[in-house]
């Protein structure tokens, strides 16, 4: 029998003022492995007391910085997880597969890509093209093009609720809030505080004082410590569910901004004359990736298929390669365990595609044998599903990508990310069609988990919807030059 | 049991090396196809057999060479039974393995090329084509194709056949490299001389000696020797091994 081991490790930051008596504990076990997650226990009071202090440190510190100082204390933080040795990333890697149920090697691999996001080159390409002028606008009044000046400022405390599917994806909205000079208090979700309370350590690290205007914690969802947090903050940023999202709007009225990233639904879209006879191995590789990456918990992630005829294989064809190559998908990077009602949706889908099979034998059901590792429903008809994500995904094959416009009308206010191998002339074609439906992300086929540095979250403006802009008109610059005094 | 619930045509096994997979494939759990050209009898036989001892089997008529034919069995069986899990390419056309009369390269014809070019790869092209669309719909098929260790070893230079079972080794191979991606594995068997079975009727004592005395297991190959290969290639005791050829001969040919 092997020892058991031992990992404590805290999930919350606060600023250095703050002062905790003591802490309280979440054991999460796995095999021989025990996790000891720690964190204050979360009042109104100390709400109060982290709320005042994020404001003080945010005046006197974070709103002095530049942009590019901002950059560079991120990019010293990102650079230290580029390293294998890094110690926060060794508990990282160590800690978050048994937090998450995914794969550790999965896990290790994304972090990797992710976290190249932060690098400095990646930020000065994201600043410059969400705001322009290398973020100097945030910085002081720059010349605007009505022959006056304008400042960008962020509120100074947002209230952040986070969302706990994928690992590390909070630090996006947090440095957001960091780059428009906003002090954040962060609600985390206990499925996945590990990975935020690392990265702003190495931030501390980097810059303690630029981290003291951050605070994280875990507590309970529900409680009436959310409506404390909003009446603290300027702004309110929820990430997570449908229902998470309606109830912080509803609680914090019609005043007070709400920016949210909720439910979003993903999907795949394959011309005939992508499916030729030297392309088809690799398209299959590429969408069994798209799905397999966090198993569909991004909203990134496609929930629905469609595949055009025509091609050297059909699309049924398709759909049982990819059948192969989800299963090679579970021997090398297996899915995370499911709780009972996630087992439930996918066998749910899955006898509801038998059902349909009687009366339409052109309904499949192509399923992992003896557990509810991956699922393909096929399905010959235009038309659009939603999937219970976790490897579960509807193939519909279609005469021509161009019809399937009026089935995805419906799911508008959902439709994020399309993952597209079409030939260029198409391209452009479809990519407005899919726009005009309200799909704001369109990128390659094996690329849908990966955002780029610079793209639209949910085809907002990550800076620009947090700002207020102040306007120095032309008239006041021409009136205030009459009062100088050295001037005759 | 290895293959059960797994329905399996084996052709050619009305008798010889095809019965021997048959009956072992029938003894694991699979449903057989018994499928033969003439030998009405023995393949009735044969399932007799089969019953008697507790496994299912039917036998289904068809000459592989023939594509319409081997449709309409694709199709009866599919009828019947739903699917096709494991195929085993084992039929091949008529041929006197005669050492002593065996034809000169120079005698050999033309047609006598043909003849085992069709027996050996057309039937084989003629079953997988009308197969693949099952086997591309299971999560994991098993495809066996017969071929000879003669290929390796020509210890008799029966040129028109070594041929049609080289022929073979190729598609093995293309097959294998194609069809991988949808869980479909193809392997293929070279016995060596196989000993009790009819094509072996005319390998006189004389031959078999010589070819015992050079087998470092000191004895020819019998259909059960190979049957117990077929077994695990069809199993998932073989997963993720394709486009092999695994030789069963006592070790004469040591690839």
């Amino acid at each position: 029998m092997t020892a058991t081991s031992e990992i404590t490790i805290n999930i919350f930051h606060l600023p250095s003022q703050v002062n905790i008596a003591e802490l309280e504990e979440k054991v999460i076990c796995k095999g021989n492995q025990r996790i000891h997650m720690s964190y204050p226990d979360v009042t109104t009071k100390l709400l109060d007391e982290t709320a005042e202090n994020l404001r003080i440190n945010q005046k006197s510190y974070l709103s002095q910085l530049t942009v590019e100082e901002i950059i560079s204390i991120i990019d010293k933080a990102a650079q230290k997880w580029t390293n294998s040795e890094y110690e926060l990333r060794i508990l990282a890697e160590k800690t978050l597969p048994i937090i998450t149920g995914y794969d550790a090697l999965q896990i290790s691999l994304e972090l990797r890509q992710f976290i190249r996001l932060f690098r400095k080159k990646d930020l000065r390409r994201f600043i410059q093209s969400e705001v322009g002028m290398f973020g100097n606008i945030l910085d002081d009044f720059q010349p605007n093009h009505s022959g006056g000046f304008s400042k960008f400022y962020g509120p100074d405390l947002i209230f952040q609720i986070f969302s706990g599917n994928v690992p590390g994806i909070q630090i996006w909205n947090l440095l957001m809030a960091a780059f428009v000079k906003s002090a954040t208090l962060g609600k985390l979700s206990f499925a996945e505080a590990i990975m935020p309370s690392l990265f702003v350590k190495s931030l501390a690290e980097v810059d303690a004082k630029f981290a003291d205007a951050i605070a994280i914690l875990p507590w309970q969802s529900g409680t009436e410590l959310e409506n404390k947090a909003i009446e603290l903050a300027d702004t309110v940023i929820v990430c997570g569910g449908q229902s998470a999202v309606k109830s912080i709007k509803e609680k914090s009225g019609p005043t007070k901004k709400v920016l949210s990233y909720g439910y979003k639904i993903g999907l795949a879209l394959i011309g005939q004359e992508a499916i030729s006879t030297d392309r088809y191995t690799t398209l299959i590789k590429a969408v069994a990736e798209d799905i397999s990456i966090y198993d569909q918990q991004n909203c990134l992630a496609p929930q629905s298929i469609f595949i055009e005829k025509g091609g050297a294989v059909t699309p049924k064809e398709f759909a049982n390669l990819l059948a192969s190559e989800l299963q090679n998908y579970q021997i090398r990077y297996p899915r995370a365990q499911l709780i009972e009602a996630e087992q439930t949706s996918i066998n749910k889908m899955r006898q509801q595609a038998d059902i349909e099979s009687i009366s339409d034998s052109t309904t499949i059901a192509m399923v992992s044998q003896k557990n509810t590792d991956w699922t393909i429903i096929y399905r010959d008809k235009v038309d659009f599903m939603v999937s219970p994500l976790n490897r579960a995904i509807n193939i519909f094959a279609v005469n021509n990508l161009n019809d399937i416009g009026q089935t995805l009308e419906p799911y508008r206010p959902y439709l994020q990310s399309a993952g597209i191998a079409v030939a260029p002339n198409r391209l452009f074609e479809m990519s407005d069609v899919l726009g005009s439906l309200g799909v704001n992300r369109i990128s390659a086929l094996g690329e849908m988990n990966h955002v780029v540095p610079g793209w639209h979250h949910d085809g907002g403006f990550n800076l620009l919807d947090l700002v207020h802009v102040t306007d120095i008109e032309a008239s006041a610059e021409r009136y205030s030059e009459q009062f100088d005094p050295d001037i005759e | 049991m290895l293959l059960e619930n797994k329905v399996a045509l084996v052709t050619g096994s009305g008798r010889g090396i095809g019965a021997a997979i048959a009956k072992t494939y029938a003894e694991n759990g699979a449903f057989v196809i018994v499928n033969y050209l003439n030998r009405r009898n023995s393949a009735d036989e044969l399932v007799s057999l089969i019953k008697a001892n507790g496994g299912q089997a039917i036998a289904m008529a068809c000459d592989v060479r023939d594509d319409v034919a081997v449709k309409d069995m694709i199709a009866t069986i599919i009828e019947n039974f739903g699917t096709i899990d494991n195929v085993v390419n084992n039929a091949f056309s008529h041929y006197e393995f005669d050492p002593k009369n065996r034809k000169l390269l120079q005698d050999v014809t033309w047609r006598d090329y043909l003849d085992q070019i069709d027996g050996s790869v057309k039937g084989i092209v003629n079953v997988m084509q009308a197969v693949l669309p099952y086997l591309k719909a299971n999560n994991s098929s098993h495809v066996i194709n017969l071929t000879s260790d003669l290929v390796h070893i020509p210890t008799i230079p029966y040129h028109d056949y070594i041929v049609g079972k080289s022929a073979v080794i190729g598609l093995n191979r293309t097959m294998a490299s194609e069809l991988g991606a949808y869980g479909i594995y193809v392997n293929a068997i070279a016995p060596g001389l196989t000993y009790p079975t009819s094509s072996s009727e005319f390998t006189k004592r004389d031959v078999r000696d010589s070819l015992i005395a050079k087998t470092p297991t000191r004895r020819l190959t019998t259909p059960k020797d190979v049957s117990g290969t077929a077994l695990f290639l069809a199993s998932e005791l073989s997963s993720n091994i394709t486009g092999q050829c695994i030789v069963v001969d006592g070790g004469l040919y040591m690839g």
